[in-house]
Protein backbone atom coordinates (compact mmCIF):
# COMPACT_ATOMS: atom_id res chain seq x y z
CA UNK A 1 0.00 0.00 0.00
CA UNK A 2 3.15 2.26 0.48
CA UNK A 3 5.03 3.96 -1.75
CA UNK A 4 7.50 1.95 -3.18
CA UNK A 5 10.38 3.99 -1.60
CA UNK A 6 8.38 3.57 1.75
CA UNK A 7 8.36 0.45 1.81
CA UNK A 8 11.71 0.06 2.57
CA UNK A 9 12.18 2.10 5.58
CA UNK A 10 16.50 2.51 5.18
CA UNK A 11 17.18 6.30 4.19
CA UNK A 12 13.85 7.33 3.89
CA UNK A 13 14.31 10.14 7.00
CA UNK A 14 17.54 11.00 5.37
CA UNK A 15 16.31 11.00 2.16
CA UNK A 16 12.78 13.29 3.61
CA UNK A 17 15.67 15.78 5.56
CA UNK A 18 17.37 16.61 2.54
CA UNK A 19 14.44 17.17 0.21
CA UNK A 20 13.45 19.52 3.14
CA UNK A 21 16.81 21.08 3.13
CA UNK A 22 16.93 21.75 -0.47
CA UNK A 23 13.46 23.31 -0.27
CA UNK A 24 14.86 25.47 2.50
CA UNK A 25 17.94 26.03 0.86
CA UNK A 26 16.34 27.27 -2.41
CA UNK A 27 13.68 29.08 -0.92
CA UNK A 28 15.71 30.97 1.52
CA UNK A 29 18.40 32.27 -1.32
CA UNK A 30 15.51 32.68 -3.88
CA UNK A 31 14.53 35.52 -1.13
CA UNK A 32 17.88 37.04 0.06
CA UNK A 33 18.51 36.78 -3.88
CA UNK A 34 15.33 39.14 -4.49
CA UNK A 35 16.52 41.46 -1.61
CA UNK A 36 19.90 41.58 -2.36
CA UNK A 37 18.40 42.90 -6.31
CA UNK A 38 16.39 44.84 -4.32
CA UNK A 39 19.33 46.64 -2.37
CA UNK A 40 21.35 46.92 -5.41
CA UNK A 41 18.62 48.93 -7.03
CA UNK A 42 18.63 51.04 -4.13
CA UNK A 43 22.00 52.00 -4.13
CA UNK A 44 21.63 52.14 -7.84
CA UNK A 45 18.51 55.07 -6.96
CA UNK A 46 20.63 56.84 -4.57
CA UNK A 47 23.40 57.32 -6.92
CA UNK A 48 20.91 58.06 -9.86
CA UNK A 49 19.72 61.23 -7.83
CA UNK A 50 23.30 61.73 -6.96
CA UNK A 51 24.14 62.03 -10.63
CA UNK A 52 20.48 64.07 -11.63
CA UNK A 53 22.06 66.72 -9.18
CA UNK A 54 25.56 66.87 -11.15
CA UNK A 55 23.97 67.29 -13.91
CA UNK A 56 22.00 69.68 -12.77
CA UNK A 57 25.17 72.03 -11.17
CA UNK A 58 26.76 71.57 -14.19
CA UNK A 59 23.71 72.95 -16.04
CA UNK A 60 23.91 75.88 -13.95
CA UNK A 61 27.65 76.47 -14.50
CA UNK A 62 26.48 76.76 -18.35
CA UNK A 63 24.09 79.19 -17.57
CA UNK A 64 25.62 81.22 -15.55
CA UNK A 65 28.43 81.75 -18.13
CA UNK A 66 25.69 82.06 -21.03
CA UNK A 67 24.00 84.81 -18.98
CA UNK A 68 27.21 87.08 -18.95
CA UNK A 69 28.42 86.34 -22.82
CA UNK A 70 26.22 83.87 -24.94
CA UNK A 71 28.66 81.93 -26.71
CA UNK A 72 28.22 78.23 -27.54
CA UNK A 73 32.19 78.03 -28.13
CA UNK A 74 32.29 77.32 -24.17
CA UNK A 75 31.09 73.46 -25.05
CA UNK A 76 32.00 70.86 -24.10
CA UNK A 77 32.12 72.24 -20.71
CA UNK A 78 33.47 70.24 -17.97
CA UNK A 79 33.50 70.56 -14.24
CA UNK A 80 33.17 69.09 -10.83
CA UNK A 81 31.38 68.75 -7.75
CA UNK A 82 33.03 66.92 -4.99
CA UNK A 83 33.65 63.13 -6.34
CA UNK A 84 31.41 63.72 -9.11
CA UNK A 85 31.69 65.34 -12.91
CA UNK A 86 29.94 66.42 -15.27
CA UNK A 87 29.93 67.80 -18.92
CA UNK A 88 27.56 69.77 -20.62
CA UNK A 89 27.31 70.02 -24.34
CA UNK A 90 25.61 71.84 -26.75
CA UNK A 91 23.55 70.84 -30.30
CA UNK A 92 21.93 73.61 -32.47
CA UNK A 93 18.74 72.09 -34.78
CA UNK A 94 17.03 74.91 -36.60
CA UNK A 95 17.68 77.53 -34.44
CA UNK A 96 16.96 75.59 -31.33
CA UNK A 97 19.81 75.47 -28.97
CA UNK A 98 19.49 72.17 -27.22
CA UNK A 99 22.03 71.94 -23.94
CA UNK A 100 22.26 68.47 -22.67
CA UNK A 101 24.22 67.71 -18.93
CA UNK A 102 25.17 64.74 -17.57
CA UNK A 103 26.00 64.02 -14.31
CA UNK A 104 28.42 61.04 -13.85
CA UNK A 105 29.30 59.95 -9.92
CA UNK A 106 31.31 56.98 -9.39
CA UNK A 107 29.75 53.80 -7.74
CA UNK A 108 32.32 50.96 -6.40
CA UNK A 109 33.87 49.98 -10.48
CA UNK A 110 31.01 51.59 -12.44
CA UNK A 111 29.97 54.98 -12.47
CA UNK A 112 25.84 55.92 -13.06
CA UNK A 113 25.55 58.89 -15.34
CA UNK A 114 22.08 60.97 -15.60
CA UNK A 115 21.10 63.57 -18.12
CA UNK A 116 18.87 66.95 -18.15
CA UNK A 117 18.64 68.56 -21.01
CA UNK A 118 17.75 72.56 -21.43
CA UNK A 119 16.25 74.94 -24.40
CA UNK A 120 17.53 77.86 -24.29
CA UNK A 121 17.10 80.72 -26.52
CA UNK A 122 19.81 84.06 -27.48
CA UNK A 123 18.69 86.91 -25.62
CA UNK A 124 21.70 88.89 -25.81
CA UNK A 125 21.46 92.15 -28.49
CA UNK A 126 20.99 91.30 -31.87
CA UNK A 127 24.40 93.52 -32.13
CA UNK A 128 26.44 90.24 -31.24
CA UNK A 129 24.98 88.85 -34.32
CA UNK A 130 27.32 91.26 -36.79
CA UNK A 131 30.44 91.78 -37.13
CA UNK A 132 29.85 95.51 -37.77
CA UNK A 133 25.93 97.10 -36.82
CA UNK A 134 25.27 100.83 -36.46
CA UNK A 135 22.32 102.70 -35.48
CA UNK A 136 22.44 104.86 -37.93
CA UNK A 137 24.88 105.01 -41.12
CA UNK A 138 27.72 102.21 -42.17
CA UNK A 139 29.87 103.94 -44.49
CA UNK A 140 33.21 101.62 -45.85
CA UNK A 141 35.54 102.62 -48.56
CA UNK A 142 38.17 100.76 -49.86
CA UNK A 143 40.03 103.35 -50.70
CA UNK A 144 43.96 104.02 -52.83
CA UNK A 145 45.04 100.94 -52.94
CA UNK A 146 43.57 99.54 -49.91
CA UNK A 147 41.72 96.46 -49.21
CA UNK A 148 38.87 95.85 -46.45
CA UNK A 149 37.89 92.81 -45.57
CA UNK A 150 34.51 91.70 -43.29
CA UNK A 151 34.24 88.38 -42.47
CA UNK A 152 31.12 88.64 -41.33
CA UNK A 153 27.37 90.32 -41.39
CA UNK A 154 26.92 93.68 -41.95
CA UNK A 155 23.77 95.61 -40.73
CA UNK A 156 22.76 99.52 -40.60
CA UNK A 157 19.20 100.62 -39.19
CA UNK A 158 19.15 103.23 -41.64
CA UNK A 159 22.26 102.94 -45.13
CA UNK A 160 24.66 100.60 -45.78
CA UNK A 161 27.58 102.43 -48.15
CA UNK A 162 29.95 100.19 -49.32
CA UNK A 163 32.54 101.84 -52.18
CA UNK A 164 35.92 101.65 -53.68
CA UNK A 165 37.75 105.19 -54.26
CA UNK A 166 39.06 105.81 -57.79
CA UNK A 167 41.93 103.79 -57.23
CA UNK A 168 41.79 100.13 -56.74
CA UNK A 169 40.01 99.77 -53.81
CA UNK A 170 38.57 96.57 -52.53
CA UNK A 171 35.80 95.65 -50.21
CA UNK A 172 35.07 92.28 -49.10
CA UNK A 173 31.99 91.06 -47.07
CA UNK A 174 31.41 87.85 -47.02
CA UNK A 175 28.04 87.66 -45.13
CA UNK A 176 25.31 90.01 -45.79
CA UNK A 177 25.35 93.79 -45.50
CA UNK A 178 21.48 94.36 -45.00
CA UNK A 179 19.58 97.65 -44.03
CA UNK A 180 16.31 98.15 -41.95
CA UNK A 181 12.76 99.22 -43.74
CA UNK A 182 13.47 98.66 -47.18
CA UNK A 183 10.91 101.07 -48.61
CA UNK A 184 13.15 104.19 -47.02
CA UNK A 185 15.91 102.56 -46.43
CA UNK A 186 19.02 100.96 -48.72
CA UNK A 187 22.49 99.77 -49.35
CA UNK A 188 24.30 101.48 -52.07
CA UNK A 189 27.54 99.86 -53.68
CA UNK A 190 29.66 102.35 -55.48
CA UNK A 191 32.55 101.26 -57.32
CA UNK A 192 34.32 104.12 -58.62
CA UNK A 193 37.34 101.71 -59.56
CA UNK A 194 37.03 99.08 -58.26
CA UNK A 195 35.62 95.88 -56.27
CA UNK A 196 33.43 95.21 -54.25
CA UNK A 197 32.14 91.79 -53.01
CA UNK A 198 29.15 90.98 -50.79
CA UNK A 199 28.56 87.25 -49.71
CA UNK A 200 30.02 85.91 -53.12
CA UNK A 201 28.13 88.51 -55.36
CA UNK A 202 31.05 90.66 -56.68
CA UNK A 203 30.28 93.71 -58.24
CA UNK A 204 33.40 95.78 -60.29
CA UNK A 205 34.79 98.34 -62.68
CA UNK A 206 34.19 102.28 -63.04
CA UNK A 207 31.03 104.00 -62.24
CA UNK A 208 29.00 101.31 -61.03
CA UNK A 209 25.78 102.44 -58.76
CA UNK A 210 23.48 100.14 -57.86
CA UNK A 211 20.94 99.85 -54.68
CA UNK A 212 20.05 96.78 -53.13
CA UNK A 213 16.57 97.66 -51.34
CA UNK A 214 15.65 94.30 -50.94
CA UNK A 215 18.45 93.34 -49.02
CA UNK A 216 16.53 94.53 -45.85
CA UNK A 217 16.54 93.13 -42.45
CA UNK A 218 14.90 94.36 -39.00
CA UNK A 219 16.61 96.86 -36.85
CA UNK A 220 19.39 95.45 -34.18
CA UNK A 221 19.63 96.41 -31.00
CA UNK A 222 22.45 97.74 -28.76
CA UNK A 223 24.27 96.35 -25.80
CA UNK A 224 23.34 98.53 -22.47
CA UNK A 225 25.95 98.77 -20.18
CA UNK A 226 25.58 99.15 -16.27
CA UNK A 227 28.18 101.56 -16.46
CA UNK A 228 27.76 102.53 -12.37
CA UNK A 229 28.42 98.98 -11.74
CA UNK A 230 31.56 98.67 -13.88
CA UNK A 231 32.43 102.44 -11.79
CA UNK A 232 31.75 100.72 -8.34
CA UNK A 233 34.05 97.39 -9.93
CA UNK A 234 37.21 99.46 -10.66
CA UNK A 235 37.29 101.37 -8.18
CA UNK A 236 37.01 98.73 -5.63
CA UNK A 237 40.71 97.19 -6.73
CA UNK A 238 44.51 97.67 -4.89
CA UNK A 239 45.81 98.70 -8.53
CA UNK A 240 44.75 101.74 -10.41
CA UNK A 241 41.67 100.71 -12.99
CA UNK A 242 39.80 103.63 -12.12
CA UNK A 243 40.62 106.91 -13.31
CA UNK A 244 38.38 110.06 -11.67
CA UNK A 245 39.01 112.11 -14.70
CA UNK A 246 39.97 111.92 -18.68
CA UNK A 247 43.33 110.76 -18.93
CA UNK A 248 45.94 109.93 -21.84
CA UNK A 249 47.56 106.79 -21.90
CA UNK A 250 51.31 106.85 -23.34
CA UNK A 251 53.05 103.83 -24.33
CA UNK A 252 51.56 101.45 -21.25
CA UNK A 253 50.88 98.07 -21.20
CA UNK A 254 47.33 97.84 -18.80
CA UNK A 255 46.53 94.65 -17.07
CA UNK A 256 43.79 95.63 -14.69
CA UNK A 257 43.20 93.05 -12.08
CA UNK A 258 39.42 93.16 -12.60
CA UNK A 259 39.89 92.84 -16.20
CA UNK A 260 38.59 96.22 -17.33
CA UNK A 261 39.97 100.18 -16.89
CA UNK A 262 37.47 102.94 -16.28
CA UNK A 263 37.91 106.60 -17.19
CA UNK A 264 35.74 108.79 -15.75
CA UNK A 265 36.15 111.35 -18.82
CA UNK A 266 37.98 111.09 -22.48
CA UNK A 267 40.67 108.20 -22.90
CA UNK A 268 43.56 108.63 -25.38
CA UNK A 269 45.92 106.24 -26.41
CA UNK A 270 49.16 107.48 -27.62
CA UNK A 271 52.48 105.31 -28.84
CA UNK A 272 52.35 101.66 -28.79
CA UNK A 273 49.74 100.75 -25.71
CA UNK A 274 48.31 97.84 -24.84
CA UNK A 275 45.19 96.68 -22.68
CA UNK A 276 44.64 92.66 -21.42
CA UNK A 277 40.81 93.10 -21.06
CA UNK A 278 38.59 96.14 -21.50
CA UNK A 279 38.22 99.43 -21.31
CA UNK A 280 35.20 102.11 -20.42
CA UNK A 281 35.26 105.87 -21.25
CA UNK A 282 33.52 108.57 -22.26
CA UNK A 283 35.00 108.99 -25.60
CA UNK A 284 38.30 106.76 -26.91
CA UNK A 285 41.04 108.42 -29.29
CA UNK A 286 43.82 106.58 -30.74
CA UNK A 287 45.79 109.17 -31.09
CA UNK A 288 49.08 110.05 -33.79
CA UNK A 289 50.71 113.30 -33.36
CA UNK A 290 53.66 114.67 -34.41
CA UNK A 291 57.20 116.37 -33.08
CA UNK A 292 59.71 118.15 -34.88
CA UNK A 293 63.33 118.03 -34.99
CA UNK A 294 64.11 121.35 -36.51
CA UNK A 295 61.79 121.25 -39.40
CA UNK A 296 61.77 117.03 -39.47
CA UNK A 297 58.77 116.22 -38.44
CA UNK A 298 58.80 113.02 -36.79
CA UNK A 299 55.34 110.89 -36.78
CA UNK A 300 54.39 109.26 -33.60
CA UNK A 301 51.46 106.60 -34.63
CA UNK A 302 49.16 105.74 -32.35
CA UNK A 303 48.18 102.41 -31.66
CA UNK A 304 45.87 100.27 -29.14
CA UNK A 305 46.52 96.66 -28.61
CA UNK A 306 43.71 95.17 -26.95
CA UNK A 307 44.29 91.31 -25.66
CA UNK A 308 41.43 88.51 -24.24
CA UNK A 309 42.04 88.60 -20.85
CA UNK A 310 38.76 87.52 -18.42
CA UNK A 311 35.15 88.36 -19.30
CA UNK A 312 35.25 91.93 -19.82
CA UNK A 313 36.71 92.02 -23.23
CA UNK A 314 34.97 95.44 -24.09
CA UNK A 315 35.89 98.60 -25.47
CA UNK A 316 33.34 100.87 -25.10
CA UNK A 317 32.75 104.67 -25.05
CA UNK A 318 30.08 105.67 -22.82
CA UNK A 319 29.15 108.96 -24.50
CA UNK A 320 30.96 110.20 -27.39
CA UNK A 321 32.84 108.41 -30.11
CA UNK A 322 35.57 106.17 -30.96
CA UNK A 323 38.03 107.67 -33.06
CA UNK A 324 41.25 106.07 -35.02
CA UNK A 325 43.80 108.41 -36.14
CA UNK A 326 46.31 105.66 -35.22
CA UNK A 327 45.75 101.50 -35.17
CA UNK A 328 43.61 99.58 -33.35
CA UNK A 329 44.10 95.60 -33.02
CA UNK A 330 41.59 94.19 -30.89
CA UNK A 331 41.61 90.56 -31.09
CA UNK A 332 38.85 89.26 -29.36
CA UNK A 333 36.90 92.21 -28.28
CA UNK A 334 33.10 93.90 -28.64
CA UNK A 335 33.97 97.71 -29.61
CA UNK A 336 31.02 99.87 -28.76
CA UNK A 337 30.81 103.30 -29.46
CA UNK A 338 27.60 105.00 -28.46
CA UNK A 339 28.37 107.55 -30.65
CA UNK A 340 30.74 106.95 -34.16
CA UNK A 341 33.29 104.51 -34.70
CA UNK A 342 35.18 105.83 -37.23
CA UNK A 343 38.69 106.84 -39.14
CA UNK A 344 40.10 110.13 -38.32
CA UNK A 345 42.93 109.78 -40.27
CA UNK A 346 43.77 108.79 -44.03
CA UNK A 347 46.24 105.65 -42.76
CA UNK A 348 44.11 104.45 -40.11
CA UNK A 349 44.16 101.01 -39.63
CA UNK A 350 41.64 98.64 -37.72
CA UNK A 351 42.12 94.99 -37.42
CA UNK A 352 39.22 93.44 -34.89
CA UNK A 353 38.16 89.94 -34.23
CA UNK A 354 35.08 90.29 -32.45
CA UNK A 355 31.94 92.76 -32.57
CA UNK A 356 31.76 96.10 -34.16
CA UNK A 357 28.56 97.89 -33.14
CA UNK A 358 27.97 101.82 -32.78
CA UNK A 359 24.78 103.72 -31.37
CA UNK A 360 25.20 106.11 -34.44
CA UNK A 361 27.55 106.12 -37.60
CA UNK A 362 30.42 103.41 -38.52
CA UNK A 363 32.39 105.67 -41.16
CA UNK A 364 35.62 104.31 -42.51
CA UNK A 365 35.96 106.48 -45.94
CA UNK A 366 39.51 108.17 -45.54
CA UNK A 367 41.63 107.54 -48.33
CA UNK A 368 43.84 105.37 -46.91
CA UNK A 369 42.50 103.52 -43.92
CA UNK A 370 42.23 99.65 -43.98
CA UNK A 371 40.55 97.49 -42.34
CA UNK A 372 40.20 94.00 -41.33
CA UNK A 373 37.28 92.74 -39.48
CA UNK A 374 36.58 88.96 -38.23
CA UNK A 375 33.61 87.98 -36.25
CA UNK A 376 34.05 86.14 -33.15
CA UNK A 377 31.73 86.38 -30.14
CA UNK A 378 33.44 87.95 -27.37
CA UNK A 379 33.55 87.94 -23.73
CA UNK A 380 31.95 90.73 -22.54
CA UNK A 381 29.93 91.84 -19.37
CA UNK A 382 27.25 94.39 -19.90
CA UNK A 383 26.72 94.11 -16.06
CA UNK A 384 26.06 92.10 -13.00
CA UNK A 385 22.55 91.34 -14.30
CA UNK A 386 22.79 91.07 -18.21
CA UNK A 387 21.01 88.29 -19.15
CA UNK A 388 22.34 87.15 -22.78
CA UNK A 389 20.37 83.92 -22.61
CA UNK A 390 16.69 82.44 -22.27
CA UNK A 391 15.85 79.60 -20.92
CA UNK A 392 12.77 78.03 -23.36
CA UNK A 393 12.36 74.69 -21.37
CA UNK A 394 14.31 72.92 -18.51
CA UNK A 395 13.56 68.80 -18.55
CA UNK A 396 14.90 67.73 -15.47
CA UNK B 1 12.75 -17.28 11.68
CA UNK B 2 12.01 -15.08 14.80
CA UNK B 3 15.49 -14.55 15.57
CA UNK B 4 16.38 -13.91 11.92
CA UNK B 5 13.05 -11.35 12.11
CA UNK B 6 14.33 -9.85 14.88
CA UNK B 7 18.03 -9.29 14.24
CA UNK B 8 16.27 -7.57 11.17
CA UNK B 9 14.10 -5.06 12.74
CA UNK B 10 17.26 -4.53 15.19
CA UNK B 11 19.65 -3.91 12.30
CA UNK B 12 16.47 -1.43 10.66
CA UNK B 13 15.94 0.52 13.36
CA UNK B 14 20.02 1.38 14.19
CA UNK B 15 19.86 2.45 10.77
CA UNK B 16 16.78 4.63 11.39
CA UNK B 17 17.95 6.04 14.24
CA UNK B 18 21.80 7.23 13.12
CA UNK B 19 19.62 8.26 10.24
CA UNK B 20 17.48 10.47 12.36
CA UNK B 21 20.13 12.45 14.20
CA UNK B 22 22.14 12.76 10.94
CA UNK B 23 18.67 14.23 9.10
CA UNK B 24 18.53 16.54 12.23
CA UNK B 25 21.42 17.70 12.47
CA UNK B 26 21.51 18.58 8.64
CA UNK B 27 18.40 20.16 9.14
CA UNK B 28 19.20 22.29 12.32
CA UNK B 29 22.18 23.46 10.41
CA UNK B 30 20.59 24.38 6.76
CA UNK B 31 17.84 25.90 9.30
CA UNK B 32 19.86 28.42 11.48
CA UNK B 33 22.09 29.04 8.46
CA UNK B 34 18.87 30.26 6.40
CA UNK B 35 17.38 32.13 9.38
CA UNK B 36 20.70 33.77 9.91
CA UNK B 37 20.19 34.54 5.81
CA UNK B 38 17.01 35.78 6.30
CA UNK B 39 18.11 37.78 9.09
CA UNK B 40 21.29 39.48 7.74
CA UNK B 41 18.79 40.00 4.08
CA UNK B 42 16.20 41.38 6.09
CA UNK B 43 18.80 43.97 7.80
CA UNK B 44 20.07 44.29 4.61
CA UNK B 45 16.65 45.38 3.37
CA UNK B 46 16.15 47.38 6.38
CA UNK B 47 19.21 49.58 5.75
CA UNK B 48 18.30 50.03 2.52
CA UNK B 49 14.84 51.45 3.16
CA UNK B 50 16.72 53.62 5.71
CA UNK B 51 19.21 54.68 2.79
CA UNK B 52 16.93 55.84 0.25
CA UNK B 53 15.01 57.42 3.07
CA UNK B 54 18.27 59.31 3.75
CA UNK B 55 18.38 60.21 -0.03
CA UNK B 56 15.14 61.58 -0.46
CA UNK B 57 15.51 63.47 2.90
CA UNK B 58 18.43 64.89 1.28
CA UNK B 59 16.78 65.73 -1.96
CA UNK B 60 13.99 66.84 -0.27
CA UNK B 61 16.32 69.42 1.44
CA UNK B 62 17.82 70.87 -2.17
CA UNK B 63 14.16 71.46 -3.51
CA UNK B 64 13.20 72.83 -0.39
CA UNK B 65 16.24 75.30 -1.27
CA UNK B 66 14.97 76.01 -4.27
CA UNK B 67 11.53 77.26 -2.55
CA UNK B 68 13.08 79.12 -0.76
CA UNK B 69 14.81 80.94 -3.18
CA UNK B 70 11.46 81.65 -5.36
CA UNK B 71 10.33 82.82 -1.81
CA UNK B 72 13.32 85.15 -0.51
CA UNK B 73 15.36 85.56 -3.20
CA UNK B 74 18.71 84.03 -4.46
CA UNK B 75 20.48 86.14 -2.28
CA UNK B 76 18.89 85.01 0.30
CA UNK B 77 19.79 81.49 0.56
CA UNK B 78 23.05 81.92 2.63
CA UNK B 79 24.96 79.18 4.85
CA UNK B 80 23.77 81.34 7.67
CA UNK B 81 19.91 81.23 6.50
CA UNK B 82 19.68 78.09 5.34
CA UNK B 83 22.79 75.30 7.19
CA UNK B 84 22.07 73.30 9.57
CA UNK B 85 24.18 70.68 10.79
CA UNK B 86 23.01 66.94 12.60
CA UNK B 87 19.51 68.18 12.22
CA UNK B 88 17.32 65.33 13.59
CA UNK B 89 14.85 64.05 11.64
CA UNK B 90 11.71 61.62 11.35
CA UNK B 91 11.22 59.26 8.38
CA UNK B 92 9.28 61.82 6.90
CA UNK B 93 11.95 64.50 7.00
CA UNK B 94 10.12 66.82 9.67
CA UNK B 95 12.58 68.22 12.38
CA UNK B 96 11.80 66.03 15.65
CA UNK B 97 14.54 65.45 18.53
CA UNK B 98 13.78 61.87 18.62
CA UNK B 99 14.28 60.93 14.82
CA UNK B 100 16.10 58.06 13.48
CA UNK B 101 17.66 60.51 11.01
CA UNK B 102 20.26 63.26 10.65
CA UNK B 103 20.81 66.06 8.06
CA UNK B 104 23.69 68.56 7.73
CA UNK B 105 23.45 71.37 4.99
CA UNK B 106 26.39 73.79 3.82
CA UNK B 107 25.40 76.73 1.46
CA UNK B 108 28.19 78.09 -0.49
CA UNK B 109 27.44 81.02 -1.67
CA UNK B 110 29.85 82.99 -5.39
CA UNK B 111 30.59 79.80 -6.08
CA UNK B 112 33.89 79.70 -7.85
CA UNK B 113 34.51 83.25 -7.44
CA UNK B 114 30.96 83.32 -9.49
CA UNK B 115 27.96 85.48 -8.60
CA UNK B 116 25.50 83.41 -9.72
CA UNK B 117 26.42 80.12 -7.99
CA UNK B 118 25.41 79.10 -4.93
CA UNK B 119 26.51 75.12 -4.16
CA UNK B 120 24.08 73.54 -1.62
CA UNK B 121 25.56 69.89 -0.42
CA UNK B 122 23.13 67.97 1.99
CA UNK B 123 24.65 65.24 4.01
CA UNK B 124 22.16 62.71 5.97
CA UNK B 125 22.65 59.97 7.52
CA UNK B 126 20.42 57.60 10.22
CA UNK B 127 20.72 55.78 13.03
CA UNK B 128 21.50 52.16 13.98
CA UNK B 129 20.37 50.94 17.41
CA UNK B 130 19.86 54.89 18.77
CA UNK B 131 23.38 55.76 17.02
CA UNK B 132 24.15 57.64 14.07
CA UNK B 133 25.80 55.45 11.35
CA UNK B 134 29.24 57.07 10.27
CA UNK B 135 27.96 56.55 6.64
CA UNK B 136 26.33 59.40 4.84
CA UNK B 137 24.86 60.14 1.99
CA UNK B 138 25.55 63.39 0.29
CA UNK B 139 23.87 65.04 -2.70
CA UNK B 140 25.14 68.21 -3.71
CA UNK B 141 23.52 70.66 -6.73
CA UNK B 142 24.56 73.93 -7.73
CA UNK B 143 21.76 77.03 -8.08
CA UNK B 144 21.93 79.28 -10.73
CA UNK B 145 20.90 83.12 -10.30
CA UNK B 146 18.82 83.89 -13.57
CA UNK B 147 17.95 87.50 -12.39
Amino acid sequence: MMMPIMRNKRGVIFLMAIAMTAILLFAGLSGANMILRDAYLIKRLVYSMQALYVAEAGMSDALSRLCDSYSLDIFPLTGTVDSASYTVTSSSVAGRVLLTSTGTVPAGTVTVSRAVKVEIEDNSPTAMNFIMSAGNNVRIKGGFLTASFMNGNVHANNNVYLKTGIALGYVNVTGTATHSDGDTHNTYIDTYFGWIDVDGYPRYGTGTHVTEPAWNGTNVTFPVFDYPYFAALTQGTADTCYYPAGHTFDGVTLSPSCGLIYVNGPAVFRNNCTINGGIIADSIKVETYVTWIFIIPIIHVGKLNQNVAGDKNQIVSRLGNIDIQGELHAHGALVYASGDFRSIDAAAIVDVTGVIAAGSNINFEDYLAAITYNYQRPSVKFGPNSLMVKIDSWNR
Amino acid sequence: MARATDKKSFGVSGITLVETVISAALLVVVVVGVVALCAQTMNIAHRMEDEYRTASIAKSRIEDGRSYIELNGFDALTNESYGETDTRLDSNGVPDINGGFYRSTTVTTNFNENQRLTKIEVSASYSILGKKSPHTISISSILVKMT
